[in-house]
């Protein structure tokens, strides 16, 4: 039936085309339209219970849009005039950055941070510099003495070596930009910075603000892909229709895609851009198989009359349709399966994938073959230097030979050798980021720079909260309640990544010890609940209101403990989410205070981890499951679907050995790619196989249907793939480490599901003869 | 044999004449056909059945951990020492505090003091009058009932002597005495709403306790009866000590120190304004190889000052961390102190370096 339609369509090709233009007409307005950016709560699983911790309090007890400003001396420590001037205009400059929290801003020049000390009134709670700066070199020293004595600012707000500071500023979401934050923020920076000063910045807006930097140079980077593109497929092809047509085809499903994601609200996030690479390869590849078998039909004709481009575009149509809507169905179906995962971002970027590749079906298998139905047959080149000639037979031919010979052998020895041996390292493959810093930018950019500095010095940049407490009024006052915050905190604390804790908890008792003379051995808890609520009474009343805000809630139900973590790497945070189940199972009384994970910028994290690694195998496995189905479906063998599993298994296992071997973690940015890979490794084997399968039947012995199919449908495969990961390797230019480092895995991807598809795909066939290709097996044959 | 070897002659269909490999062949391909369904069946479990399992590394938490707090010492020998804190924390080292190994207690109240006798009996006091005792080196520690008020019970300070004789002051007014390696205790002093904050023992006979409001508790029959006197000090004196019958000192609050040259009859007290220090003083020990007291306290100080009590010289312990101490102790070449951490004090060039972390 599909069929039928496909032909019913090249009939009518003048309509189909109109059609065609006029769609994409109109979707191009929508297209430009596209919004570009990052939308971070996109990348929350919304069901996932850290998130609904992290969400309900986000606004007290920190949310993921943190930005700090260490400011550091270039000589002595800050305690001097003009350092102190800096962190003092940083943090008044920080009300002027758009959407900032202004109760939210933490900084030795700002009203939050406090010394609570005894005053002949009980106890008082003083701002270290605000509003004004000291005012004598001995005000100064009382200051640091002040700092030095204070354990919740020394170390923590304070460097150890005294030679920096940190002032850090939350903002609220949902009137943050991310692109006017950075730039108010780098603004900031550079009227405050000078001889006396560096300033380091970090925090999630200020990355995605960089990733927004680069979006002029990531489309830079897309042309000059394009270009490459165009100039070895002219090379190669030799003709402008060989050049032009698969550019047509990946323009029409760009168009289209975008159009209907705009039209549907989807917004494009710019990390996106390689997934739409891909899918544009796919368009291409299977364009250039279209214009390959368009010219080997016409150059079988003898007598070329006015319909002879026709008729070759309609056998063209007719014989590729299968392999074609077969490498486009599992395409997609391979991708669908990621839509399983509840993360929006994922959701979305399924939507737009399967739009996308469904375009190829479109612009790819319909109208290249209708527009190559009015080319007419070629007379000359446009160009003299043959490749085919030189490089693409030669090589082809190799491929051949090797299946005829015992060669074919060590092929498949060596797919195995290979499977084996990244088989092993596959396993090692990380989820989460596998480096400190983010894994979005190169190592040496200023964003990772400052941030290893800060997380060298402090505590750490990223915090997670976690929330205590929740059944009752004042269940926070409880001594239990509190001492198994203390507990946890010191719990916690032994791991290396995590530099600190933080929690109302921690204040209490330095409360509690100026109450008692300042006696240290005072240092510690109320011993009742009245006590407790005693001491939080009278730091209330020593400070400001909203000062605890951070710490506890209002009618003290719930209590935040922050932790802050030196980095997010995916085993830290595995580290930590599991060391926090292993407490709350080994002190049964936090039973009377139940733990709730997680919030914050790790808290969320942790979230979208867990269920990327709870999806992994999942993800996979149905993938895989869809792949094979369909190809059962469409083979009607049941081997089929096992055959044509050989080269995807083979190309991702390389993959993700080559992702664990260079430390590429598997995170939100990753999982599409791997997704998409899982189809995308099948479609160079099927349009050899289906080639060899109709060549077969036409009558050929096997090893002349295979040496047939590897020069049509083997050509095509050997110039997209040859083409495309030349075309991606432009991508490690990019200044966005993760741009290079997908390009290198798509390239490779391309890579060995092409020498899978050319010399192991064809040695299987030859050795174990399959039924679903060669039929039942005829005796009299040759083999 | 291989099975594509043997398909390949089963299907060319050359010498096929025995009857068994035609059935072994078809056996062999029904199971073989079977192996792509069972194939996608295992893949479609594995979707929605198989959840990844994470290794996780383990972590041990160093023995002295980032926000303990370590409020009690005693060198049982000048290279081993024991120390107690926060939630029922005591730890061991045989080495001068190069390495610590964590004890088992049965308790979790805030220990504030340990005392030995020797390196197997030792006994601990903290908050909630929780007294602990060890025979054996501390591997087992057994909680042993000691007078209690109603009121409050935190035991601040112990200290053992000769003959298993041991006593221990806390708040409203206690002061218990056992003279069986603290197994046995008995009150010696009636309620009152007052800390005793140290107690020494001067002579066979004669104790003396340093308390709260600057009073001074003494007795000269082993505890059975008690005087007092107030100071001329209104601050409360953290920590007593003598170095000889007649000669001894106190130190407190706001940096207060009273020396007496007389065994306690009087008092010469030296405030802030002279000795340079105005921060709380908690413990106070004499180092003949300075011939100096030291006495250590809140916020990193540290102030050594003559038994004549004529030169003062306030310090800190670290440039760089102000934390708060509790007590101090004497070891080889050395001084150990305790509090926010434990250092420790080289008496060759003053130097510091952290132990146990």
């Amino acid at each position: 039936m599909i069929e039928k339609f496909a032909l019913a369509c090249m009939d009518h090709r003048k309509i189909v085309l109109i059609l065609v233009l006029v769609i994409t007409a109109i979707l191009s307005v929508f297209a430009q339209r596209i919004e570009v950016k990052t939308i971070f709560e996109d990348l929350q699983p919304e069901s996932h219970p850290y998130i609904q911790v992290h969400e309900r309090f986000k606004t007290e007890f920190g949310g993921t849009n943190i930005i700090t400003f260490m400011i550091q001396a270039r000589e002595g420590d800050i305690f001097q005039m003009p350092v102190l001037e800096k962190i003092q205009k940083i943090t008044q400059g920080l009300l002027k950055i758009d959407a900032t929290n202004e109760f939210q801003i933490f900084s030795l020049a700002g009203k939050k941070l406090k010394e609570v000390r005894a005053s002949s009134e009980g106890i008082e709670s003083k701002p270290y510099m605000w509003p004004n700066l000291p005012k004598s070199e001995a005000e100064i020293q009382e200051l640091k003495k002040a700092v030095l004595r204070n354990p919740l600012v020394y170390g923590t707000f304070v460097a150890k070596d005294l030679k920096s500071t940190l002032v850090t500023v939350d903002f609220y979401d949902d009137l943050l930009d991310y692109n006017l934050a950075y730039e108010q923020a780098y603004d900031l920076i550079s009227k405050v910075e000078d001889d006396s000063v560096n300033i380091r910045l970090v925090g999630n807006p200020i990355l995605y603000g960089w990733v927004n930097h680069y979006l002029p140079e990531t489309f830079n980077l897309v042309l000059a892909a394009a270009v490459v593109f165009l100039l070895l497929l002219f090379l190669v092809n030799r003709t402008w229709r060989g050049t032009i047509l698969p550019l047509i085809a990946g323009a029409i499903s760009a168009i289209w895609a975008l159009g209907v994601a705009d039209l549907l609200g989807i917004n494009f996030d710019p990390l996106v851009v390689v997934v739409a690479m891909l899918i544009t390869a796919r368009a291409v590849s299977h364009s250039v198989q279209m214009i390959t078998r368009f010219h080997e039909e016409i150059d079988k004709l003898d007598v070329v009359n006015e319909s002879s481009s026709k008729d070759a575009a309609r056998v063209t149509l007719k014989d590729l349709l299968r392999p074609g809507l077969l490498g486009i169905a599992t395409d997609a179906g391979c991708v669908t399966v990621v839509a399983i995962s509840p993360i929006p971002l994922l959701q979305k970027l399924v939507v737009l994938a399967v739009v996308w590749v469904g375009t190829v079906a479109v612009s790819s298998i319909i109208v290249t073959p209708i527009l190559l139905s009015w080319v007419k047959k070629p007379k000359s080149y446009a160009h003299g230097l043959n490749l085919d000639l030189l490089v693409i037979r030669p090589f082809l031919n190799m491929c051949v030979s090797i299946v005829a010979t015992r060669f074919r052998y060590v092929v498949v020895a060596i797919a195995v050798v290979v499977f084996v041996v990244c088989g092993f390292y596959a396993t090692k493959l990380k989820v989460g980021d596998a480096n400190p810093g983010s894994p979005i930018l190169w190592p040496d950019a200023r964003y990772n720079i400052d941030s290893a500095v800060i997380n060298e010095n402090y505590p750490g940049a990223d915090r997670m909260f976690v929330v205590i407490g929740g059944e009752q009024q004042g269940q926070v006052k409880e001594v239990e309640v509190l001492n198994t915050m203390l507990k946890f905190q010191k719990y916690m604390e032994a791991q290396d990544e995590i530099g600190g804790t933080l929690s109302v908890a921690d204040i209490l008792p330095a409360v509690n010890m100026t109450l008692r003379e300042g006696n240290f051995r005072f240092y510690e808890l109320g011993q009742t609940r009245l006590v407790n609520g005693e001491l939080i009474y009278m730091f209330e009343n020593a400070s400001e209101p909203g000062d605890l805000d951070r710490f506890v809630d209002v009618q003290r139900r719930f209590a935040a403990i922050t932790l802050f973590f030196s980095d997010r790497q995916g085993k830290t945070i595995q580290t930590a989410i599991a060391r926090i189940n292993k407490f709350i199972e080994d002190n049964p009384i936090v039973e009377q205070a139940p733990i709730h994970m997680a919030g914050g910028l790790i808290g969320v994290i942790a979230a979208v981890n867990e269920v990327i690694l709870s999806g992994q195998i999942q993800s996979i496995a149905l993938a895989l499951f869809v792949l094979v189905f369909m190809c059962i479906i469409v083979y009607r063998s049941s081997i089929a679907g096992m055959f044509f599993m050989v080269p995807v298994v083979l190309s991702n296992i390389v993959t993700f050995a080559f992702m664990a071997w260079q430390n590429i973690g598997m995170n939100i940015n990753t999982v599409p790619v791997a997704a998409l890979g899982i189809g995308l490794g099948v479609d160079y084997a099927l349009y050899i196989c289906d080639r060899i399968k109709s060549e077969y039947h036409s009558g050929k012995d096997v090893l002349e249907a295979i040496s047939i199919s590897l020069h049509c449908a083997g050509r095509g495969v050997f110039v997209t793939a040859f083409v495309l990961i030349v075309s991606v390797c432009v991508w490690l230019f990019s200044s966005l480490r993760f741009q290079a480092e997908m390009g290198i895995l798509i390239g490779l991807w391309l890579a060995v599901s092409a020498l899978s598809a050319l010399f192991l795909m064809p040695a299987l066939a030859y050795i174990f003869r399959p039924r679903f290709i060669f039929g039942e097996q005829d005796p009299n044959r040759p083999s | 044999m291989n099975i594509a070897d043997k398909e390949r002659t089963g299907d060319q269909g050359t010498d096929t004449g025995i009857k068994d490999t035609k059935v072994g062949q078809k056996i062999v391909r029904s199971l073989l056909s079977l192996v792509p369904w069972v194939i996608v069946g295992g893949l479609l479990w594995a979707g929605i059945f198989v959840k990844p399992n994470v290794t996780i590394e383990e972590v041990t938490p160093p023995a002295i951990e980032r926000r303990d707090r370590i409020y009690g010492v005693s060198a049982v020998t000048p290279r081993i020492l024991w120390i107690v804190g926060n939630y029922g924390k005591i730890l061991r080292s045989e080495d001068r505090g190069a390495s610590w190994s964590l004890q088992k207690t049965p308790n979790q109240n805030h220990l504030q003091d340990i005392s030995s006798w020797d390196e197997s009996r030792a006994i601990a006091v903290g908050n909630g009058g929780v007294v602990l005792i060890t025979e054996d080196g501390g591997n087992t520690w057994t909680e042993i009932e000691a007078p209690k008020s109603e009121i409050a019970n935190k035991l601040l300070r112990v200290h053992t002597f000769e003959g298993g004789e041991v006593w221990a002051v806390g708040e409203v007014g206690m002061i218990i005495y056992s003279d069986d390696y603290g197994n046995t205790w008995t009150r010696m002093r009636e309620e009152e709403d007052v800390i005793m904050n140290d107690i020494v023992k001067i002579s066979d006979t004669k104790l003396m306790v340093a308390g709260e409001y600057g009073r001074i508790f003494w007795s000269e029959d082993k505890g059975k009866t008690w005087q007092d006197t107030e100071t001329d000090s209104l601050g409360s004196m953290m920590a007593i000590k003598f170095r000889t019958e007649e000669s001894g000192v106190m130190v407190g609050l706001d940096g207060i120190t009273m020396g007496t040259e007389d065994a306690g009859k009087t008092w010469t007290i030296i405030d802030s304004a002279k000795s340079g220090n105005s921060e709380h003083l908690m413990d106070v020990l004499w180092f003949d190889e300075l011939n100096k007291w030291v006495a250590i306290g809140n916020k990193g100080t540290l102030v050594k000052f003559s038994s004549d009590l004529k030169e003062f010289e306030a310090g800190v312990v670290s440039e760089r961390s102000l934390s708060s101490h509790t007590e101090l102790a004497a070891v080889d070449g050395g001084i150990i102190v305790v509090g926010a951490g434990v250092s420790f004090l080289e008496f060759t060039d003053g130097d510091l370096s952290v132990l146990g972390k």
